[in-house]
């Protein structure tokens, strides 16, 4: 695909030629000896990505790994320090940290998931490759609105959207929350979504050897939906959920930009480059350009840019609930957590309420910048050979 | 007075903790941008006390208009900068209080004493049932900037607190015993008819009936004499330099930063010892400040109890503590569902244990409440609620309730800003969901705001306290519970007939037995149709550096400003 299509096509000569071992050592390449070099060569990014994994294990699977209800109180056991039994102490309310440390660190899973499968992943893309490839008027406003997005001060924007819209969002939700078809969806419904989405993935590599375009769209269009429900359904289940959908929705508006900036650049150089000319020479629509074309080569930049942005992502979740207008109490998150924790006596006194949820937080932030710094050190070592 | 997070003096509370966290923040922000304007001389950290000085934190006021204070933090300020009639001193009798422990503590009551009259009038009953005080002003009464203080301008503040324009919910509490102010308040006439100009330096005062606690009232900020010229010539904005009679003018003020307050020399009541009180509002990490020595009072939070009670830490030794007369209550308004239902409110006051609460999550700093008028009220027994932690009955009633089963969302509506709520707060959330399988939702509101849309009965369920504006249960229970009294004040729209008539008639009964078993009385049916949860009773937990003298918080949980020396 994209700059693979070159190399694609070569081995497919190549294998219609009979020049079979040549086509082998480049199927071994591709594969899991790419991965090992890559890990060898980003020794760091691929400690991150181990790290990471397991946090995202750890926090997805909260609800069966946690030893506690993250909101149970124990008066009789407060404030204490790391045991056998609570491993991570207790809290002022001997509530296990532990516990609680899962169920938060579910929470920024939950938003990293909902901004990297839903709206600013997708609305970055999109919109950039729109700019980039129609230009003029398209291209004119998509930025001018992008612009006015980045010149807001995007922390006291969110402030302000969240501060004034909660209560009648809140109101809203409670309704849609408790209404039959999302209460079907977070049940049965979730073990559809996740068939329809497999049958439609099935379908799209079959589309996609079969060269089929539209078929091949059509099918991304229902995996990708059907992903975003069966994620949506997940959520729901998930305690704060109502909060950090707010978050998500208020990060929307500020995080689409940047991406999408740098996707309108790629897609600009990209339109002119001799292949998109030899296939619009072959007479190629677009919408087979931008497919077939312009997606591959821009989708390793939108893996770059999100994953340094990720960090970031997470990092505003939690200023805005220590600022009171994020995740509400009692639902457990690193926000509110640091917020109680938050002085020097209680860094004193009961310094693993204030460290360990900040270490989770540092992981969490610097892992993703860590990966995101190795992939972006890949890309200029790619556009420079 | 209503007692916020934003009352720093209280310490103690946990539920203002929250606040100056959140100042901190905010300080960071202030600090950078005023290094990148101008440096002004106020930015300079000192070291060292100066005599005469006291710095000290502080809340930051609502408002500094007399007329309009209701919390706390506001009346901090305004009652040093302007004088009524009648002020509150500390009375040579003492005042005896039973902590939870069993053990007894002596604190000093307090009294009326005259201020811009010369003394204390004597009422005089006309015919028609009213009641006349006949005020003579002192002659020796000038304003900050100058002007002679006379009876037309007793008059013009009594006049402008209670005019609908000034939007005054405090005027319907304190000033509505006075003759035809409930008029005046509805719009009906332009003057009140009860408060007539003798000559230049008296003044007479006509209320509806004898009222035992009028003259009390009178002491609050409501009735504050106010500057008619700068208030007329700048409508908007006199309020950021008031213009007042006090022992201290404000000198400089500025929003979540500090406020100055400098001694007036010329105070009719003796010139304070203090020549300057620099109230430092960004709050941040007081204690810390206090031990490098850059305040000179500081409050003790949970966290540092047991330090500050060790006697081994040089911080015991300076250790100021002291029981207000406060109650922290978590209200229900009874023209919402569920909580017009009897059954969900009492449930929910079984289903906590507020004891536990207090022993374990406030470390017994601050005693837990079982009835709305603190211990140490004048001619007060204490009584208990019934409605003591049982989470077997509380389910009981809970199942009873008309709402078992399609219980409508519960929203508790906490003033402040912050990531949580407060662990005395997330405990009883806890509770609830534990005891009850209640899912109540905390919903925090900036506190301008959360004392407006609470004031127009806009919230289901909120956590509130009470600091007493006097030393007498009318001031909780005549104020808070007569359903005479708008929304404004009586917050949960609780009205009971019955309640009514006992309160009418504690109002004027002059023997004090009496009185306080009317009071009890109504205090006990109060308790039993739980419009109000209260949960924590006031104490203050100060450190007081020993060069400073005579700082002692008073029951209202302030202490007397003008009585304090630096050395």
């Amino acid at each position: 695909m994209g700059t693979h299509n070159v190399e694609d096509y070569i081995a497919k000569r190549l294998k219609e030629s009979g020049d079979e071992e040549y086509f082998d050592t480049r199927q071994e390449r591709s594969r899991l000896f790419k991965i090992k070099r890559w890990c060898l060569r980003h020794r760091i990014a691929s400690v991150a990505l181990f790290i990471l994994t397991v946090l995202y294990f750890f926090g997805i699977f909260a609800s069966v790994i946690a030893p506690y209800d993250p909101l149970a109180q124990d008066l009789t056991n407060v404030n204490k320090l790391p045991s056998a039994e609570h491993i991570f102490g207790t809290d002022r309310l001997g509530r296990d940290m532990f516990s609680r440390t899962l169920f938060a660190l579910r929470n920024d899973i939950g938003i990293t998931i909902a901004t990297f499968f839903t709206g600013a992943g997708m609305l970055a893309v999109f919109l950039g490759m729109l700019a980039g490839y129609k230009g003029g008027k398209t291209d004119m406003i998509i930025n001018r609105i992008g612009e006015i997005t980045a010149m807001l001060p995007g922390l006291l924007f969110m402030i302000l959207i969240s501060a004034t819209i909660r209560p009648q969002y809140e109101s809203a939700m409670d309704e849609l929350i408790n209404s039959p078809s999302v209460v079907w969806a977070s049940s049965g419904g979730l073990s559809i979504f996740l068939a329809i989405f497999a049958i439609a993935l099935c379908l799209l590599f079959v589309a996609r050897r079969l060269e089929r375009d539209k078929l091949m769209v059509l099918a991304a269009f229902v995996a990708v939906s059907m992903l975003i429900l069966s994620v949506l359904a997940w959520l729901v289940t998930v305690q704060g959920f109502v909060d950090f959908l707010l978050i998500f929705i208020v990060l929307i508006p500020f995080s689409w930009y940047g991406t999408a900036r740098i996707i309108r650049s790629q897609t600009l150089s990209l339109k002119n480059a001799d292949f998109i000319e030899a296939a619009r020479a072959v007479g190629a629509t677009d919408f087979r350009i931008i497919i077939r074309h312009i997606f591959p080569n821009i989708l390793y930049l939108v893996v770059v840019g999100m994953s340094a942005g990720l960090g970031g992502i997470v990092f505003s979740e939690i200023a805005l609930t220590y600022l009171g207008l994020g995740i509400q109490p009692p639902t457990p998150s690193f926000g509110a957590m640091l917020y109680d924790a938050g002085s020097i006596r209680s860094l004193q006194v009961t310094p693993h309420l204030m460290l360990i949820p900040s270490m989770v937080i540092m992981l969490f932030v610097f892992c993703w910048n860590l990966i995101g710094d190795a992939l972006s050190s890949d890309l200029t070592l790619k556009n420079r050979s | 007075m209503v007692k916020t997070k934003k009352n720093t003096q209280k310490k103690g509370d946990t539920t203002m903790k929250g606040r100056m966290r959140l100042l901190c923040f905010l300080t960071v922000v202030t600090i950078v941008g005023a290094a990148c304007g101008s440096t002004t001389p106020n930015n300079v950290p000192q070291q060292g006390h100066t005599p005469g000085v006291l710095r000290t934190p502080g809340p930051d006021p609502l408002t500094l208009d007399p007329a309009l204070v209701t919390d706390a933090g506001s009346h901090l300020y305004v009652s040093n900068i302007f004088d009524g009639l009648l002020t509150m001193v500390p009375s040579d009798q003492d005042v005896e209080f039973t902590l939870p422990d069993g053990t007894k503590t002596k604190v000093k009551g307090l009294a009326i004493a005259p201020d811009i009259a010369v003394a204390i009038p004597d009422p005089i009953s006309n015919p028609d049932g009213t009641i006349t005080y006949i005020f003579e002003l002192r002659q020796d009464i000038f304003f900050h900037l100058g002007r002679q203080v006379n009876a037309q301008d007793v008059k013009y503040s009594l006049e402008r607190a209670t005019a609908p324009e000034t939007l005054s919910t405090a005027a319907e509490l304190y000033l509505s015993d006075i003759v035809g102010v409930r008029d005046k308040l509805r719009g009906r006439t332009r003057t009140v008819e009860g408060v007539k100009v003798i000559d230049d330096f008296t003044i007479s005062i006509t209320i509806n009936g004898p009222t035992v606690d009028f003259l009390w009232k009178l002491t609050y900020p409501t009735a504050m004499v106010v500057d008619r010229e700068q208030i007329e010539s700048n409508p908007r904005t006199w309020t950021r330099l008031p213009n007042g009679t006090g022992p201290f003018k404000l000198e400089i003020y500025q929003q979540g930063r500090q406020l100055v307050l400098v001694g007036n020399q010329d105070y009719h009541l003796g010139a304070p010892k203090l020549t300057r009180i620099e109230f430092n509002l960004s709050g941040g990490s007081i204690l810390t400040a206090y031990e490098n020595g850059e305040t000179d009072v500081s409050g003790v939070g949970i966290a540092d109890v047991d330090r500050v009670r060790d006697p081994n830490d040089p911080l015991s030794r300076e250790v100021v503590e002291a029981p207000s007369l406060s109650t922290s209550y978590i209200g229900f308004n009874m023209s919402k569902p569920p909580f017009d239902d009897i059954l969900v409110r009492q449930a929910m006051t079984q289903a906590i244990d507020i004891d536990t609460i207090a022993r374990v999550v406030l470390k017994d700093m601050i005693a837990p409440a079982h009835s709305i008028v603190p211990p140490g009220m004048l001619g007060y027994t204490p009584i208990q609620s019934k409605l003591t932690y049982d989470a077997q009955k509380a389910r009981d009633l809970l199942a009873k309730s008309k709402y078992a089963g399609n219980m409508p969302t519960i929203v508790l509506t906490v003033s402040g800003q912050g990531a949580t709520a407060g662990p005395v707060i997330e405990a009883m959330i806890e509770m609830w969901r534990k005891e009850l399988s209640l899912n109540v939702k905390i919903e925090q509101v900036e506190s301008t705001a959360f004392f407006d849309n609470l004031k127009r009965g806009k919230y289901q369920m909120f956590s509130l306290g009470w600091v007493a504006d006097y030393p007498d249960p009318a001031d909780f229970l005549d104020l808070k519970f007569h359903s005479a009294n708008s929304v404004a004040n009586n917050e949960t729209q609780y009205s009971n007939a019955e309640v009514d008539a006992l309160l009418d008639r504690a109002r004027v009964e002059s023997d004090p037995q009496t009185r306080a078993q009317l009071y009890q009385q109504a205090e006990t049916i109060i308790l039993n149709e739980a419009p109000w949860l209260p949960f924590l009773h006031g104490k203050t937990l100060l450190v007081v550096k020993p060069y400073v003298k005579g700082y002692v918080p008073s029951l209202l949980g302030e202490p007397f400003y003008r009585f304090i020396e630096v050395n």
